[in-house]
């Protein structure tokens, strides 16, 4: 178990039209998992310090292995697509962290899971919209991301376009450690304790909670033989499955679900 | 002569203890709340109401959380569409939730419940199957024909095997005013004041993006003091080329909502 939280976000891009608030709702998600639940900050990295190359896995020439997946949950926001998620364009190693079929059948980027990462976060728009056409061909969640799975339980973000606001982080950094009464009502603490939520009903209840209709969230998590990533809780707030490992049983599964906001 | 439009108070609805408590019987929840001046509290540890009373943040929301089932998982037969909205619509009538327009004519309320099935897709390695995950209810609001979305501003439900749903975010109000009539920015100042926003020095002439869609929508934000309006704005939802593309086919690049303010 490693109760560490690495954030990254981008509000100055080069290449892309700017964001405003992405500082805040990043900040806001690792401000109250570490200041209010005990987490070890492991990285927050913004703007020319937000590498692509962090997310990236080692055989193409990333360091995934030293920033991204030494943490348990990882909260990144700024530009997204159906190809993945986006970065300046004079950091290392490139402005794109790319999915599998974008250059190349398995040349997707991340590979996550294979040490700490359980849950990734990506506060972006339509990056895992169900269907996106590249070259006349269909590429589905399933092509474009299945294979980031190695060990990672869970990515939470959106099918469709998202909000630029300042809230997103903290919202579901407290649904996510109980302290939603607190926060969002106004109930102290010392009167109720905490009331947790499991990562994937945070999203879903800190996007209702945030993002208006008619946009759309989801989720895509991953199961095989004894595990259940979807009723997970972050640690030390109720029942973490045990990491799904390709190969460990006679199947696997990627199960992806969508929210209306 | 320019088009106008009305921004709105909205008064939030005073919930007593002795109805929260039946509410969150009715949620199953069989326990005392716990009262401040900001809101009202319950939980049996499984399940936990909420309500934000006046001048709280979250003025009027209704939150409720069920944990004994993960809303993620698909279930195995979710409870039908009409049986989860007449539901919902119940929760509403009998703890007169439902929002209101009050008698003056310049106020033309609608609402209405809609519920449909949300499909998962499961990928076994070699296959995709379509399977119901889950019941959702939503609320479809519009004042004067223009849709009301935001925090404050809208029904979700999720249901899930039973009639009792899992989730719900109820963000609505009392009452509503005419707080003020302003005149309404046209969409296209509007849609002009994104291109020449975007439009970089280097590539003056050209686009590097498009406008997908320009949305009027009363945003019913968190409360942050002073009167409690509704007031009108712009969402423009612009789509940048892919940075990457190289071939002549157009694929979908990075899209984002510029919120702009609609009215002087």
């Amino acid at each position: 178990m490693a109760k560490e939280v690495g954030i990254e976000w981008v509000n100055t891009y080069d290449c892309l039209n700017q964001l405003t608030h992405e500082h805040e709702d990043a900040g806001g998600f690792y401000d109250e998992l570490v200041n209010h639940d005990g987490w070890v900050g492991s990285f927050n990295w913004g703007n020319g310090a937000a590498w692509e190359q962090d997310f990236k896995r080692p055989d193409k020439g990333g360091t995934a292995n030293l920033w991204v997946d030494t943490a348990a949950f990882v909260y990144f926001t700024g530009h997204g697509s159906p190809w993945g998620f986006y970065f300046r364009c004079d950091v290392p190693d490139d402005n794109l962290i790319e999915c599998d079929h974008y250059t190349g059948p398995t040349n997707g980027d991340l590979r996550l899971g294979n040490d700490d990462l359980e849950w990734l976060a990506l506060e972006v728009c339509n990056t895992l919209q169900l269907d996106a056409i590249l070259n006349g061909t269909n590429l589905d969640v399933f092509d474009r991301w299945a294979e980031s799975f190695q060990g990672m339980h869970t990515i939470c973000s959106f099918t469709t376009v998202s909000l630029d606001l300042a809230t997103p982080g903290r919202y579901f950094a407290v649904y996510l450690d109980g302290r939603w009464p607190l926060v969002l009502f106004g109930i102290p603490e010392w009167m109720i304790g905490r009331f947790p939520l499991k990562v994937i009903d945070a999203w879903f209840a800190m996007t209702s909670l945030v993002q208006p209709a008619p946009y759309e969230a989801a989720v895509l998590y991953d199961n095989t033989q004894g595990t259940d990533t979807q009723n997970d809780y972050i640690w030390d707030h109720g029942h973490v499955s045990t990491d799904p490992r390709r190969g460990a049983a006679n199947w696997f599964s990627w199960t992806w679900i969508p929210h209306a906001c | 002569m320019a088009e106008s439009i009305y921004l709105f108070k909205r008064t939030t609805k005073i919930l007593t203890p002795e109805l929260f408590t039946k509410m969150a019987a009715q949620m199953n929840i069989k326990e005392k709340p716990a009262e401040t001046d900001e809101a009202l509290f319950i939980s049996d540890g499984t399940r936990s109401l909420a309500f934000a009373r006046p001048c709280a943040t979250f003025a009027g929301l209704l939150f409720f959380a069920d944990q004994s089932v993960a809303w993620g998982e698909c279930a195995k037969k979710p409870v039908s569409e009409a049986r989860a909205r007449g539901w919902a619509e119940d929760l509403l009538k009998k703890f007169d939730l439902t929002p209101k327009g009050g008698d003056d004519k310049r106020i033309r309320l609608d609402f209405g419940l809609e519920a449909f099935q949300s499909e998962a897709v499961v990928f076994n390695g070699k296959e995709r199957r379509r399977v119901k995950a889950k019941t959702d209810v939503m609320a479809n609001i519009y004042l004067n024909g223009v849709p009301v979305v935001g925090p404050r501003g809208k029904v979700r439900k999720i249901f899930k095997e039973t009639e009792r749903p899992v989730m719900v975010h109820a963000g609505l109000w009392e009452g509503l005013n005419v707080f003020e009539e302003r005149e309404l920015v046209r969409e296209h100042d509007v849609v002009a004041a994104v291109r020449q926003g975007l439009t970089r020095r280097e590539e003056c002439g050209k686009r590097p993006y498009d406008v997908r869609e320009v949305r009027l929508v009363y945003f019913a934000d968190e409360f942050r003091g002073g009167p409690d309006l509704l007031a009108p704005e712009y969402h423009v939802e612009v789509e940048l080329r892919d940075p990457q593309q190289t071939g002549k086919e157009q694929i979908q690049g990075p899209r984002q909502v510029v919120r702009l303010r609609a009215y002087r």
